[in-house]
């Protein structure tokens, strides 16, 4: 029962690495990322890593999207039309058997495929991080275990609670929501690059750093008289793990204020690139885009099987274009499905005419894509790519979520090729 | 003897789906085949033998009619576990060697390995790819295509066995040898289903032919009946008789009768094989 599918995955396997496209695509992907250092340098160590990482996982997606749809989308019809069907048909090996054979082959090929190119992004990530001086190198390690970071180019200045222009500042704030307490250890850093106005002679400001729940606006967490000097860099740690609110934050508020020790000194204050991170647990960049890289390969895999499952009664061509609909659908869904209920939400207050008949034809097609939307795999829900350029873990939880969604799907998928090859004649 | 194949009624019209045209492309065959014995398909190009191949070893459906195989209807695993199949053209995976593809075919039969080991082993010493053995496909020639065809279609012994065109590509003595291992397999009690446009061959192997034309079956029988001619008699002499074939003559003469007298030929395979016999020995 086992043995021919198994015998049938392996070939399938053997097929696709032994033919040119794929060697073709690796090359590609090598001398691209040969080149890749060459992008235009950044300053900042998080903005380098995240380019760098940014590159290599999107290179690596779209080639690997690319080999495995259009390998898997001739699968078959390269069998049917070389009459090596003829035989397969004809030996003890059932369509659907022949078909799992396929779907393992398909599996096996984008998990080799997608854990070469993860050495390959570990690899690039890894030389680009060399490049680094030492100071960057710290502060990149700093993002390479954070998650959300909040960055922005310049900041409001207020005195109490007005925004008063060129008055000097008394504090800004920034706000996270919806933060996961489980991906929190606790630990927050601040990072600040100032430029004072009229800086004090000794070039130094002070700051008070408040922690709050933005929910009840209490406060957790302070830290009086912290020292930043003028147009210096600076990356300030906090542990506040012992903390018990921390475990339940959900919303939080970061206050900075300058201290009272400063207003005497200074009369102006702007801020340039400053970035909060809260520091989730500790977990090696390998291992999460090992784990990135994983869950890839199961919507390749799934994708992969819908052109092997076209292509039963399609042609390669139509086969193709149909996996890449697939995914741009699948891509799409999240946007989509918010383009529409944007789209009920005007109809409902009467800000769309619902009599014309376009805005009745727009109402049928937005009917037709919901039907879609419900119907594709929802590949925008599961994009762990901007987690993992974030630096965000992807935690085992998430990856058994998306690995029963995506299991399903195939499931469908399966039944269905098996359905349209049933009665196939070859 | 028992029948290993059994087609009644047997019809097939292939619909087009955005076409009213049909082409009935087998009509009302009634055909057995028995088992042991060396059967032959012949007819013209169109005339529907593939399709009657295919029919019954389940890669098309019967429009209507009935094909049973080993008493099991065709198309069933039971019956492809028992049956070998050698395509017209040797469509095989062009990236392995002759040993991976044995394998692999092999494996979708469930043969064990130490068993699969022997079998490969044996047939690729039997169709002469020893020293090729590792090469990929893609390098052979048409000839050796055909000899690993031949090797996959026999990898699990077995009962019945579908050739189409076996010799087709190969040189006289690869010819040869293919008929003698088809009457080699009839001697071990295999049924085999030749399907060749070589009359000669048909003719040099089979025990009974069928001719198809459009579909329809025109003629079945054996062999020896359907050639000899019942009318007229052959006789042949031993050799340095002139004084009997003088007599024959003048007897015949007398009677009014035309006799003609000729040296029997010999068929130029024959003088082809005994030639390369002689250069190699």
């Amino acid at each position: 029962m086992i043995g021919p599918i198994i015998a049938i995955a392996k070939n399938t396997f053997q097929e696709a690495i032994r033919s040119n496209i794929l060697i073709v695509c690796l090359v590609v992907l090598g001398v691209l990322c040969a080149f890749a250092p060459m992008f235009p340098a950044l300053n900042d160590s998080h903005s380098r890593l995240k380019l760098a990482l940014s590159i290599s996982t999107s290179l690596c997606f779209y080639f690997g999207l690319i080999i495995i749809i259009f390998t898997s989308a001739a699968f078959l019809p390269e069998e049917i039309s070389s009459k090596r069907i003829y035989t397969i048909f004809t030996k003890p090996v059932s369509r659907v058997q022949y078909l799992l054979g396929k779907l393992l082959g398909v599996f096996f090929l984008s998990f080799c495929l997608l854990f070469v190119f993860a050495i390959i992004v570990i690899g690039f990530v890894r030389l680009t991080y060399q490049s680094f001086d030492e100071q960057s190198k710290k502060s990149g390690e700093g993002f390479l275990r954070t998650i959300n970071p909040y960055t922005f180019e310049s900041f409001k200045r207020f005195r109490y609670g007005k925004e008063v222009g060129e008055v000097p500042s008394h504090y800004f704030e920034v706000a996270y929501s919806q933060i996961d307490a489980k991906n929190f250890d606790g630990k927050l850093s601040f990072k600040i690059l100032a430029n004072y106005l009229k800086p004090e002679k000794t070039g130094k400001v002070y700051f008070d750093i408040f922690l709050y729940d933005a929910t009840s606006k209490k406060e957790i967490f302070s830290m009086k008289e912290v020292e930043v000097l003028d147009k210096k860099l600076v990356t300030i740690p906090f542990d506040i793990s012992a903390l018990k609110e921390v475990q339940t934050l959900k919303n939080v508020m970061i206050r900075v204020v300058i201290a009272q020790k400063s207003l005497d000194y200074i009369s102006g204050i702007s801020m340039k690139s400053s970035d909060f991170y809260l520091h989730q647990v500790s977990q090696p960049i390998e291992l999460n885009i090992l784990k990135c890289f994983f869950i890839f390969s199961l919507q390749f895999a799934l994708l992969g099987f819908v052109a092997v499952a076209a292509s039963t009664r399609m042609s390669y061509y139509i086969a193709t274009i149909f996996a890449l609909t697939t995914f741009a659908a699948g891509s799409l869904t999240g946007f989509l499905k918010e383009y529409m209920l944007d789209k009920e939400q005007k109809i409902h207050y009467k800000i769309i005419e619902t009599d014309t008949f376009y805005a009745k034809v727009s109402h049928f097609l937005d009917q037709y894509m919901q039907v879609v939307c419900s119907i594709m795999p929802n590949f925008s829900k599961h994009d762990v790519s901007t987690q993992l350029i974030d630096g965000i873990s992807l935690s085992f939880g998430k990856m058994f979520s998306i690995s029963g969604h995506y299991g399903l799907y195939i499931t469908a998928y399966l039944m269905l090729a098996a359905f349209m090859i049933w009665r196939r004649e070859v | 003897m028992s029948s290993i194949v059994s087609i009644t009624n047997l019809n097939k019209i292939y619909k087009t789906l955005f076409s009213k045209q049909k082409v009935h492309a087998v009509k009302d065959l009634n055909l057995e085949i028995l088992k042991g014995e060396v059967f032959g398909l012949l007819g013209p190009n169109g005339s529907g033998k593939t399709t009657t191949i295919k029919l019954m070893l389940g890669l098309l459906f019967p429009t209507t009619g009935q094909i049973k195989i080993m008493d099991e209807s065709a198309g069933s695993s039971k019956v492809h576990q028992s049956i070998g199949y050698l395509p017209e053209e040797s469509y095989l995976y062009r990236f392995l060697n002759a040993d991976e593809i044995l394998h692999f075919y092999g494996k979708l039969f469930g043969i064990p390995k130490e068993k699969r080991l022997k079998k490969i082993d044996e047939l690729i010493e039997m169709v002469g790819l020893s020293k090729s053995r590792k090469r990929p496909l893609k390098s052979y020639s048409k000839g050796m295509m055909r000899r690993i065809g031949i090797a996959q279609a026999l990898i699990n012994d077995p009962d019945f066995i579908v050739l189409d065109e076996p010799t087709s590509g190969l040189d006289p003595i690869g010819s040869r040898e293919v008929k003698d291992l088809i009457l080699k397999l009839k001697l071990e009690g295999k049924t085999v289903l030749l399907c060749s446009h070589l009359l000669s061959d048909v003719e040099d192997v089979c025990d009974r032919i069928a001719i198809m034309y459009e579909g329809k079956m025109e003629c079945l029988g054996k062999v020896t009946d359907l050639l000899s001619v019942s009318e007229t008699k052959e006789i042949t002499l031993p050799p340095n008789q002139p004084d009997f074939v003088e007599f024959m003559l003048q007897n015949a003469k007398s009677r009014g009768l035309t006799l003609e007298v000729k040296h029997p030929r010999r068929k130029l395979e024959d003088l082809f094989m005994e030639i390369v016999r002689k250069n190699k020995n």
